[in-house]
């Protein structure tokens, strides 16, 4: 009886079962909430697709209406733009066409990417022109960076530095101010969360380079 | 023994106030700076901790017969990480907005040492039904801080409470109460109110037993 109290089974069975009865329970949670998530993160995604694809034309915030096969938003200048999007799955993403509604030509797309960042897994949306030559916008859907460092992936400032990017190379993350203004694919990283600022420039790289030439067809 | 331990009437009264998380043990620093810039974020942290607190808890005094000492740790953090991930989850389907504004404040409820002490202190010696009091009022104690500390914040910061407007147009916004160092500011200040009022107390106390001696 000593024995099997000394062995690893005998001292840690207790951990193993309480793992097996968490691991379960978080497995039925994932079940049960998945959908509900997958559909607040689409709609989150929709409502960013304008400023992704249309940058400044339409601001930051922009008044977004869902519909139910696209939606309308206020324009800079006031006016209502109605835009459809259709999905897609190209080179293993998620990836949205973003067509004007009234004849449908194409605005631009907006693809979904993730990798891992310093902490946990970051989610990214990146808008690129019609012809997939170059990045619009980006725009982090999920993220769990440090507070107040590498969280600031999230904000205008950074974001930012990717619009106008070409999408025919990979972005580079460099420390020095002249450099990034040298070039437009080294994008300045963050003061103290380089490593964030790296992972979002992998995320962009590794989507990008998946889905570049499909859409370029 | 178990003869000098505390009931579970004097475990829910001690974490409100006597034994407070925030003010008298200052533990849960984190999320009582952090979230504590409007009441909307601050009470569904709060709400979120409890949740995994009276769960952790209850899990814990369940399984005490059962627990070694030199696991006990491994144990305590595999009980309380489940039960945040699941809040978490929660959260992210059916409050996503406030989701997305807590950001990783909600996972990072796991290294909130309120937790892990009331784990230790009491759901590892005692019974379900203390141990459920306790949960009860460390979580009451919880909410009393980040609410006291929101308050103020919100109100000098945005001139409203709980997203309502309190404070006419004219009164000046102190932008500064809903940034970083206005969490620091309004903390320090009412710890001192807090401990002020906890050592007169405990002055008259101590010259009303020396007049009755």
């Amino acid at each position: 009886m000593a024995r099997i109290r000394d062995t690893y089974l005998g001292q840690a069975w207790l951990v193993l079962i309480l793992s097996l009865v968490f691991g379960g329970t978080l497995a039925g949670v994932h079940v049960g909430l998945n959908d509900r998530i997958e559909a607040n993160l689409r709609a989150e995604t929709l409502s960013r697709i304008p400023e992704l694809v249309l940058g400044d034309e339409v601001g930051s915030r922009p008044d977004v209406v869902l519909l139910e096969d696209g939606m309308e938003v206020q324009m800079a200048d006031g006016s209502m733009l109605a835009m459809q999007v259709s999905e897609q799955e190209v080179g293993g993403h998620q990836v949205f066409e973003v067509l004007r509604g009234d004849d449908r030509t194409r605005l631009g797309w907006v693809a979904r990417g993730a990798g891992q960042g310093y902490a946990d897994q970051i989610e990214i949306l990146i808008g690129l022109r019609p012809d997939a030559q170059e990045i619009t916008g980006l725009y982090v859907l999920s993220q769990k960076e440090t507070p107040a460092l590498g969280d600031a992936i999230t904000g205008l400032p950074f974001r930012s530095r990717f619009v106008g990017v070409p999408a025919d190379r990979a972005v580079e993350i460099t420390k020095e101010e002249r450099a990034a203004a040298a070039d437009r694919s080294k994008i300045l990283a963050l003061t103290a969360a380089t490593i964030s600022s790296q992972s979002v420039c992998d995320i962009v790289n590794r989507t990008v380079a998946d889905i570049r030439l499909e859409l370029g067809k | 023994m178990a003869v000098d331990e505390p009931t579970a009437i004097e475990r829910l009264i001690s974490g409100i106030i006597p034994e407070n998380p925030v003010y008298r043990q200052l533990l849960g620093m984190c999320p009582t700076l952090a979230v504590t810039a409007a009441m909307k974020p601050a009470m569904t942290m709060v709400a979120a901790t409890a949740f995994v607190l009276i769960c952790a808890n209850l899990i814990t005094s369940l399984i005490r017969q059962l627990l070694k000492p030199h696991l006990r740790i491994v144990v305590f953090t595999l009980t309380i990480a489940t039960f945040v991930t699941v809040a978490d989850r929660f959260l992210a389907a059916y409050a996503y907005p406030m989701s997305k504004e807590l950001g990783p404040y909600v996972p990072l409820i796991i290294v909130n040492c309120m937790i892990i002490s009331r784990c230790e202190v009491c759901a590892s010696k005692q019974g379900v039904g203390v141990a459920l009091a306790d949960a009860f009022g460390v979580s009451l104690g919880f909410m009393l801080a980040l609410a006291s500390v929101a308050t103020v914040r919100e109100i000098l910061g945005m001139g409203s409470w709980f997203g309502l407007t309190v404070l006419p147009d004219g009164f000046p916004r102190w932008g500064l109460m809903v940034m970083p160092p206005g969490a620091f500011l309004t903390l320090g200040l009412l710890l001192a109110l807090v401990t002020w009022f906890a050592h007169r107390r405990s002055e008259r106390r101590t010259a009303q037993r020396e007049r009755i001696g």
